[in-house]
C-alpha cells in the first residue's frame, strides 16, 4: 500500500517535473509589424483632356498600406497649372475599379480615398473646347499627399 | 480648327514611389510615446525610396519644410530622427511628419507626400 502510494506520487512528481520541463523550452518568436504607408505612381505621361478631345489620357497610381482598413486618403495639394489653364474649371477626375469616378476640383481640391493595391486613373480635365485655350504648352502639377492613420 | 496647342502634362514615363513609416506615432494605442519631458521630441521616422533611380525628399513639420535628405539610392531606406516642437504643457497636440518627393524636373506632374501623424503630450509631471 505505502509502495503504491510512493510510486503514484513519484509518478505524477515527475510527470510535472517533465511537463514544466517542456514548457520552459517553448520558443517564441514576436515581431510587431509597424504600419506602412506607400505610393507608386505609374502611367505618369497624361494628357489634358478638353471637352473636344478624341481619346481621353490618364495617369495612375497606387496606394500601398498595410493598415487593416485597406485604404488611405489621397489629397491633391499644391495644384499649379500654366497660365493658359488657369481659371478655365479644371479638374481631376479619379477612376477607382468600381468605375467611380471622383471630381477634384482644381480651385478646392477635396480628398479621395485611395486602396491598397489598386490601380487608379487620373484623368486631368478642362471643360473647354482646346481652340479657346491660349496657344503654347498648358500642364498642371500636383502633390499627390498620402494619410494611412 | 485643330489647333496646335501642346497639353502634354508629364514628360517623364517612368515609374516613381516612396513609403513611410510609422503612419501613427502615439495617441491611444501607444500612449508612452506620446508622453515627453521636454518640449522638444525625437520622433524616428523610416522613408525608403522605391524609385529606380536616387531620389530625395524634403522633410516637413506642420506644414514647414524644415531640411530635406541627402540622395537616396534605389531601395534605400533612411532612418530619420525628427525634432517635433510642443507647445502647450499638459495637452495632447496633434503634429505631422511629412516627407515629399523632391521633383528632379520642373515637368513632373505629381510630387508624392506621406505624413505621419503625430500625439504629443508635454508633462511637467516627474
Amino acid at each position: 500500500m505505502n509502495i503504491s502510494k510512493v510510486v503514484l506520487g513519484t509518478t505524477l512528481l515527475s510527470s510535472i517535473l517533465l511537463s514544466s520541463a517542456y514548457a520552459s523550452k517553448q520558443m517564441v518568436f514576436k515581431t510587431e509589424i509597424l504600419p506602412v504607408c506607400g505610393i507608386e505612381v505609374d502611367d505618369a505621361m497624361g494628357s489634358i483632356n478638353f471637352s473636344d478631345s478624341i481619346s481621353p489620357s490618364s495617369a495612375a497610381f497606387t496606394v500601398q498600406t498595410n493598415h487593416r482598413n485597406g485604404y488611405a486618403i489621397v489629397s491633391f495639394t499644391g495644384i499649379d497649372t500654366t497660365d493658359n489653364i488657369t481659371n478655365k474649371d479644371g479638374y481631376f477626375e479619379v477612376l477607382d475599379k468600381f468605375n467611380n469616378k471622383t471630381p477634384i476640383d482644381w480651385n478646392n481640391p477635396q480628398s479621395a480615398y485611395g486602396y491598397h493595391n489598386e490601380k487608379q486613373e487620373v484623368f486631368a480635365m478642362v471643360p473647354q473646347e482646346s481652340n479657346t485655350i491660349l496657344a503654347g504648352t498648358a500642364s498642371v502639377t500636383t502633390t499627390l499627399e498620402v494619410r494611412c492613420d | 480648327m485643330i489647333n496646335k496647342l501642346i497639353s502634354l502634362i508629364v514628360l517623364s514615363t517612368f515609374l516613381f514611389a516612396h513609403s513611410q513609416t510609422p503612419t501613427k506615432y502615439g495617441g491611444a494605442e501607444n500612449k508612452l510615446d506620446s508622453i515627453s519631458t521636454k518640449q522638444i521630441k525625437i520622433i524616428p521616422i523610416t522613408i525608403q525610396n522605391l524609385n529606380k533611380y536616387n531620389q530625395s525628399y524634403n522633410i516637413e513639420v506642420d506644414g514647414d519644410i524644415v531640411g530635406s535628405t541627402n540622395m537616396l539610392i534605389s531601395k534605400q531606406v533612411k532612418r530619420l530622427k525628427i525634432p517635433v516642437k510642443i507647445y502647450k504643457k499638459n495637452t495632447l497636440e496633434n503634429h505631422s511628419v511629412c516627407t515629399i518627393s523632391i521633383a528632379r524636373s520642373k515637368d513632373e506632374m505629381f510630387n508624392t507626400k506621406i505624413c505621419t501623424k503625430v500625439l504629443l503630450y508635454w508633462t511637467t509631471e516627474k
